[in-house]
């Protein structure tokens, strides 16, 4: 009974995603399992908004940037030689969007921004990298003789290749997931580790955590280079998995809709955001694909109701509500017994 | 800049510190030492400046001019978070608790710093005893009274073991017997060996636990002395205590 009790319904509920990632191509047909593997990119961008917004409490609207430089950056290394450098492509995506986030953490945080110009300042580092991208659509935009192309970005993007193993299709599919079910895992060892609780600490009082012997500016750097790379590792594989990548990849859009699938979820549980993301992006592609234009504004609806009634994330209020009632039951039994 | 004297038995020596905000002089060349093992109050009528003091010793508030030698080592220039390493630690006037967390995750963020992650739930329990809190569980802070917060705060700022631990009001808003048992930790840990300087509006509890007493009035050192001799100090009455 001891051991019923820690059962957790969050815990339940990410075992059973992890079983349904697992089976899903079993039961599901070959472009079914190609958008499933697009939805579980997404989830690295909703990971890189947990890290930053729901771990360390710095709203930022500019991990779509990342994601976005993540993306050009594998699609630029593997355009720019016949031989397979997608490897060596993927590594510097991520490693370019992290040290990008790293510098402009540092500037943020060692120069004292508060959290209101965090959010306004990672709003503006969006808009610049989409319109520079955007006016890059001249002859003379071109990095190591890959020609960017402006608003109709790159195309023809090699998939990612080991040796001579070309990842697509299933193998592709589990890749993926098992990337984020990697990075899902050390979120939650993350949750109790001390880095973990350094973290939370910087969220909830920066100055008392600062009182308490902490570098707070370097924590909230390192976070934010983490973030950007993170953020980064879902735009390279999002490069890989749709073989092009444009402007819009960059966009403030692209980082709303990421945070309000992470607010609506809970920005403080790692589980509410996969699920979260896995059920939005499908609901929009349904919506899309029946010729719905509405699913933004859905979304909207969905969050302002949520904002209003379930502050802190439906998911992460129907986890608490399963866990009373199971709480409760076992209460129940015990007494009968 | 004076050249002062920073024998090594005193804990803390404040040198003409002074703090000013835009236009407003909070705090003007304020000097104050504290020996060793001593517990000394920091009182004054609201707006004296006491907790813009205790801010600047702790980095919170870089000082404009003056000096902070804490333990024999200038402390002025540097960031509050390597002060708290060096041994300082703090009570705040407003519980510094993270309501969103639960009682043992405050501990830990305070202690894991300082105490190897093998003995962190020892010492935890350890503090949570010594500050009679551990009947309480593990609830989310912000569910713990106003008085339960205040000494989880001070079990958090013992967590890093401090050689000098500074409480900015630690018997405001407490009821009477819970003042009591302020008083009684207070004077427990100082008898300990910990030096403390605490700020307070309450008297009777300045009056119990305190051995030397500065008052601090329009941000300048107003007197000072022992608790008997402030309580007896005329000016000190007229401008703080009243004439009743």
């Amino acid at each position: 009974m001891k051991d019923l009790k820690t059962i957790c319904s969050e815990n339940i509920t990410a075992l059973l995603v992890l079983i349904f990632a697992v089976v899903f191509p079993l039961f599901n047909s070959a472009y079914k399992v190609d958008q499933f593997t697009g939805f579980y990119v997404t989830c690295l961008l909703s990971f890189s908004i947990i890290l930053i917004w729901g771990y360390t409490g710095i709203f930022s609207f500019g991990q779509a940037a990342f994601y976005g430089i993540g993306a050009y950056t594998y699609a630029i290394i593997s355009l720019c030689s016949d031989k397979n450098l997608t490897v060596l492509a993927a590594a510097l995506g991520v490693a370019i969007a992290g040290i990008f986030a790293l510098i402009l953490g540092y500037f943020m945080f060692y120069g004292g921004v508060n959290e209101i110009f965090t959010g306004i300042i990672t709003l503006c580092i969006s808009i610049v990298c989409e319109t520079f991208i955007v006016q890059t659509s001249g002859p003379e935009w071109q990095i190591l003789g890959v020609w960017i192309g402006g608003y109709n970005g790159l195309n023809n993007i090699p998939k990612l290749k080991v040796g001579n193993f070309s990842l697509t299709g299933i193998p592709l599919y589990f890749f993926v997931v098992a990337v984020v079910f990697l990075i899902y895992f050390l979120f939650r060892k993350l949750t109790h580790s001390n880095l973990g609780y350094a973290l939370f600490g910087v969220r909830e009082s920066k100055q008392r955590s600062e009182l308490f012997g902490y570098k707070t500016a370097k924590i909230q750097t390192l976070a934010f280079g983490a973030s950007g790379a993170l953020a980064g590792l879902g735009g390279v594989l999002f490069s890989a998995w749709s073989g092009y990548v444009v402007p819009s990849t960059l966009s403030v859009d692209n980082s709303t809709v990421a945070v309000v699938m992470v607010a609506l979820a809970g920005r403080k549980n790692v589980t509410g955001a996969l699920i979260m993301t896995l059920i939005y992006s499908y609901f929009t592609h349904q919506l899309a694909a029946s010729g719905n234009v509405f699913s933004n504004v859905i979304l909207g609806v969905l969050l302002v109701l949520i904002v209003m009634f379930m502050p802190e994330g439906a998911l992460v209020e129907l986890f608490k509500k399963v866990d009373a009632l199971f709480e409760k039951a076992i209460g129940k039994k015990k007494k009968a017994a | 800049m004076a050249n002062i004297e920073t024998p090594k038995e005193k804990i803390l020596v404040l040198d003409k510190v002074s703090k000013q905000f835009g236009g407003i002089q909070a705090v003007e060349d304020f000097s104050m030492s504290m020996d060793k093992g001593e517990l000394r109050c920091l009182i004054g009528p609201n707006g004296a400046g006491k907790t813009t003091v205790f801010k600047m010793v702790m980095g919170v508030y870089p000082a404009s001019s003056g000096r902070i030698v804490f333990q024999g080592e200038d402390i002025t220039s540097i960031s509050a978070s390597k002060r708290a390493r060096k041994g300082m630690s703090i009570k705040m006037q407003v519980p510094g608790v993270y309501e969103e967390l639960t009682l043992r995750e405050n501990m830990r963020i305070a202690a894991e710093n300082y105490v190897p992650k093998k003995q962190l739930s020892e010492e935890i329990d350890r503090l949570i005893e010594l500050v009679h809190i551990q009947d309480l569980g593990n609830p989310q802070v912000k569910n713990m009274s106003h008085g339960q917060q205040q000494w989880l705060e001070i079990a958090m700022a013992l967590a890093s073991n401090p050689s000098l631990l500074l409480l900015d009001e630690p018997a405001a808003g407490l009821g009477p017997e819970e003042t009591e048992f302020t008083a009684e930790l207070v004077t427990s840990l100082n008898k300990q060996g910990l030096s403390i300087l605490f700020i307070e509006h309450d008297m009777n509890f300045v009056r119990k636990i305190a051995n030397q007493v500065t008052v601090l009035y329009y941000g300048k050192k107003f007197a000072e002395g022992s608790i008997d001799e402030i309580v007896n100090d005329e000016r000190v009455i007229q401008i703080y205590l009243g004439n009743s």
